[in-house]
């Protein structure tokens, strides 16, 4: 029974792990002159577990999650649904490809995702609310989002392995 | 029966990698949904937001503490030259009460000559912010007054320094407020003293921008910015801020209020409630 409740537990970390980045992501820790600020920490997860372990956060989990950062916020409902499913969608798709690359090669792609994901969800807003922004947050939330891609995947490749040890 | 449940299997798998694409087709739907202002999705946003604000603001502290950490030091550092420019302020300050006295009561007296109707009488009360939710794009308040106090959507948040924000849902005991900011936000506005109607559009930055205005050329650096009361989502005469620069294409407007470090804010309903556009669900 331990055993048991010790196993979901972990099961469930990953999930919990990517609950606490959202809400995070909702709260201004980081306030910078003239522009508002919010790192979308979530989307390495949802990487890693897409292309190692997609069984561990699926995409209904990802979809709930989605979900629950559109409603904690006030931007265009279905645009975080639409990033996070766009983000696991393209990791599973070639994750054949992906799980034998090297862990630099995956940062960059990553990178390139995070992009792509990024300025599709600019142009949808744009499409959406007729106003055009700055994309100055978008650049900064992916170089912050290059640089503690390590230390996301590490947090990741620890829990994974937890449950993969206890399974 | 092996190759059967073999089948049933690969069906299985073959469903699960179609969920991430129903799902993004799900997406689009739900943007959509709420393109077309679904009340639903309002009520379902101000419910989780409700359910979530004390992790939110446990989460949010260390950074309001490191923010008034770095505010206080400033201020101190800031001190001595912030006095001076205070008792300078202060003079002019003193001249423009007395010329304004003189104004005020040449106005009733027109005023009164005209049989000039009023707004009707607006209610006020004062409010705690307890957080605010945002993201990249957007960021909001939340203020602790609702229905149960009274409150109704279409509201505007005010400070001693002007138009800050506007109600835009009202749950029982708590509102969310739409910032000037916010890409969403479209206030009809007039400029300088030749009252040139125009439309503030916040865009995420600090500096809203001016739009839909056909005297561009006539608008200047430092031109103040009220609202025009058109379309009556605002009354008239609310202080907004001043132009701060004027480009070829792009117009932009300090804002008096620009929401740092509020506590508290005071809400008006002017009564314009009726002439909402229908954005303004939850009630």
């Amino acid at each position: 029974m331990q055993l048991s409740l010790q196993y979901l537990s972990l099961r469930l970390s990953p999930f919990l792990f990517c609950l606490i980045l959202i809400l995070c992501s909702t709260v201004p820790l980081f306030t910078l002159p003239d522009y508002l600020y919010s790192f979308q920490f979530v989307y390495i997860p949802i990487f890693y577990y897409a292309i190692y372990h997609p069984k561990i956060l699926s995409s209904w989990a990802v979809f709930i999650l989605s979900l629950l950062a559109d409603l904690l916020t006030t931007q265009i409902f279905g645009v975080y649904t639409f990033s996070y499913m766009a983000i696991f969608f393209a990791a599973n798709f070639w994750r054949k490809y992906f799980i034998n690359m090297t862990f630099k090669v995956l940062w960059g792609i990553f990178g390139l995702l995070a992009l792509g994901v990024e300025l599709f969800t600019y142009f949808l807003i744009w499409l959406f609310s007729d106003t055009s922004m700055t994309m100055y947050p978008i650049f900064v939330e992916l170089i912050v989002l290059m640089l503690v891609y390590p230390l996301f995947i590490s947090v990741c490749a620890f829990l994974d392995q937890k449950v993969r040890d206890n399974s | 029966m092996e190759n059967k449940m073999f089948r049933l299997k690969r069906l299985h798998s073959q469903i699960r990698r179609l969920f991430p694409v129903v799902f993004l087709i799900l997406a689009l739907i739900m943007m959509v949904l709420w393109k077309t202002q679904n009340p639903i999705i309002a009520d379902l946003r101000f419910k989780t937001v409700q359910f979530f604000a004390p992790i939110s603001e446990v989460l949010s502290a260390p950074a309001n503490w490191i923010k008034g950490i770095k505010d206080e030091f400033s201020n101190v550092v800031l001190l001595y030259h912030r006095n001076r420019l205070l008792e300078e302020e202060n003079k002019n300050l003193r001249a423009w009460r007395a010329l304004a006295l003189q104004y005020q009561s040449e106005h009733n007296e027109i005023k009164k000559m005209l049989h000039y109707v009023p707004y009707p009488k607006s209610k006020t009360l004062m409010a705690r912010l307890i957080m605010d939710t945002g993201g990249k794009f957007s960021r909001s308040y939340i203020a602790l007054a609702g229905h149960e106090n009274g409150l109704k959507s279409g509201a505007v948040a005010l400070t001693d320094k002007g138009l800050f924000a506007r109600i835009i849902e009202v749950g029982p005991r708590a509102s969310r407020l739409m910032l000037l900011t916010d890409y969403l936000s479209r206030v009809p506005v007039t400029v300088g003293t030749k009252k040139i109607p125009a439309i503030l559009t916040g865009d995420n930055s600090r500096q809203p921008k001016i739009i839909f205005t056909e005297e561009a050329e006539k608008i200047q650096v430092g031109d103040v910015v009220l609202t025009s009361g058109y379309m009556g989502i605002y009354p008239s005469g609310l202080s907004v801020g001043v132009v701060a620069s004027v480009q070829e294409d792009k117009i932009s407007v300090d804002l008096f209020e620009s929401g740092e470090q509020l506590t508290f804010v005071r809400l008006v309903d002017f009564g314009l409630g009726s002439n909402l556009l229908q954005d303004d669900c939850g009630e």
